[in-house]
């Protein structure tokens, strides 16, 4: 089984979606780095708006993610609800 | 009266009805608002042909049947797009200014640090011009809509990422020698040439064969681990102008790498005949991006005074189980890995600080 996995920046803003992600995927893995987080998966992650909205107090685009990204792995499916990487292995 | 049409500049679908009764505004959703202000800008030509307009993408042998069959999975509208790439740069001049304005040259743990940044952007930064240039030319070459736009962002991106390392670099600039004629020294230092030669290659290529060259072996290969483990330890170095241009560039390779992904799975769903042609670009271009990783090796085992990863736990985590992640997902279309991919797995070892043997 292939590993997905998703880096963000450390910052304020990324601190609440790293912990929405541990919530909605409970097999990830947290990595920290110097100023970087990286969490790894086992063929799957997903990352919901919901959750997400629920950590921050506020509405949420997902797109927004893309501000603190920084690298990922896997294919990627994007909703308005929901951003998964997988891997079809 | 219902009007139902969205304004594709808002994606807001106006349910407004007449004389005083309720308005509901209900927004578009990713996927709607993206085929309104992507698929939909395209056209049937009539004054010229197809073959006309796009002369360039059949030479290489790559057979398409359909076009709308491309998706972009992050959906980025062109207003999105500025929008979210708006927010990085103010995040990125906002930590440059704190940079410069706090001596934050002299903040670096080490001078030897220095060289690694010199070789970036000697080796890099024009090779992030080429690249932009390189989209420029396919955005207008490929037939499809979405491959169109998500080649034109791409190409901004690349800009983007040119200036917003020379800028950051600047800073140095004023203080240390070695940094001012970058783009003269990629064309003179005998370990730029490797990385000149890439994209010298990739962009005389084919608009295809850029698209591997360049979203499979220079995003996915290269820039992982020259934008992330090195980024890193260029944090924990004291160097805050890199790791934010680093950092920001890379937000955009994630997109990049999305892209490349799908237009290689795009053209082995297309036709099998596309199968043995897009392998023999995969194992030229793995090989010669892993050269150029050569230059990567060395700015982290040598020129990182504090360390994050060696260059061998970086290729283990983003070479191997990344690359191999990728290749045993693309074996139900019949792709193997990339012939000399047991030997960049030998190599590892020695890459960063080996002699070359002189019989060689």
């Amino acid at each position: 089984m292939s590993t997905v996995f998703i880096a963000f920046q450390a910052n304020e803003e990324t601190r609440p979606i790293i912990d929405a992600i541990m919530i909605d995927n409970p097999e990830a893995v947290l990595h920290r780095d110097p100023a970087m987080v990286k969490i790894n998966a086992p063929s799957h992650l997903v990352i919901r708006k919901a959750t997400i909205e629920d950590q921050i107090g506020r509405e949420y685009d997902l797109q927004e993610l893309q501000i603190n990204l920084i690298t990922l792995s896997g294919y990627v499916d994007e909703t308005d609800d929901t951003f998964t990487l997988h891997w079809n292995n | 009266m219902k009007q139902t049409t969205p304004s594709p500049s808002t994606g807001i679908i106006e349910t407004e009805t007449s004389m005083d009764t309720t308005t509901a505004k209900k927004k578009l959703g990713t996927q709607e608002k993206y085929r309104y202000l992507t698929r939909d800008l395209g056209w049937e030509p009539s004054y010229q042909t197809k073959e006309a307009i796009y002369p360039y993408v059949e030479y290489e042998g790559i057979k398409i049947h359909d076009w709308d069959k491309w998706s972009d999975p992050f959906r980025l509208t062109m207003s999105s797009y500025w929008k979210y790439q708006a927010e990085k740069e103010r995040k990125f001049y906002s930590i440059i200014d704190a940079f410069t304005q706090n001596n934050g040259h002299l903040n670096i743990t080490d001078a030897r640090y220095l060289s690694a940044l010199k070789i970036f952007l000697q080796a890099i930064s024009p090779g992030e011009y080429a690249a932009h240039k390189g989209f420029a030319r396919v955005g207008r070459e490929f037939p499809g809509v979405g491959t169109q736009v998500a080649c034109q962002m791409q190409a901004i991106d690349e800009l983007r990422h040119a200036q917003t390392q020379i800028h950051a670099l600047s800073n140095y600039n004023k203080y240390y020698n070695g940094f001012h004629a970058f783009a003269d020294q990629r064309d003179r230092i005998w370990y730029t040439s490797v990385a000149r030669s890439f994209f010298d290659d990739a962009m005389s290529a084919g608009p295809f064969e850029f698209m591997l060259a360049i979203g499979f072996s220079f995003e996915y290969v290269l820039t992982n681990l020259l934008f992330v483990p090195f980024m890193s330890g260029a944090a924990f170095n004291g160097d805050m102008a890199t790791v934010t241009f680093g950092f920001s560039a890379q937000s955009d390779e994630a997109r990049h790498m999305t892209l490349g992904l799908e237009c290689i799975k795009f053209m082995l769903e297309q036709d099998p005949a596309n199968l043995p042609i897009i392998q023999g670009w995969i194992d030229k271009w793995f090989w010669r991006g892993f050269r150029v990783l050569g230059l990567v090796s060395t700015m982290m085992d040598y020129m990182l005074p504090k360390r994050v990863m060696s260059w061998r736990e970086a290729w283990e985590i983003y070479g191997e189980e990344n690359g191999g992640a990728l290749f045993n997902d693309l074996a139900r279309y019949g792709i193997r890995p990339p012939k000399g991919w047991d030997a960049a797995g030998e190599a590892i070892d020695h890459m960063s600080h080996r002699k070359i043997p002189d019989n060689i």
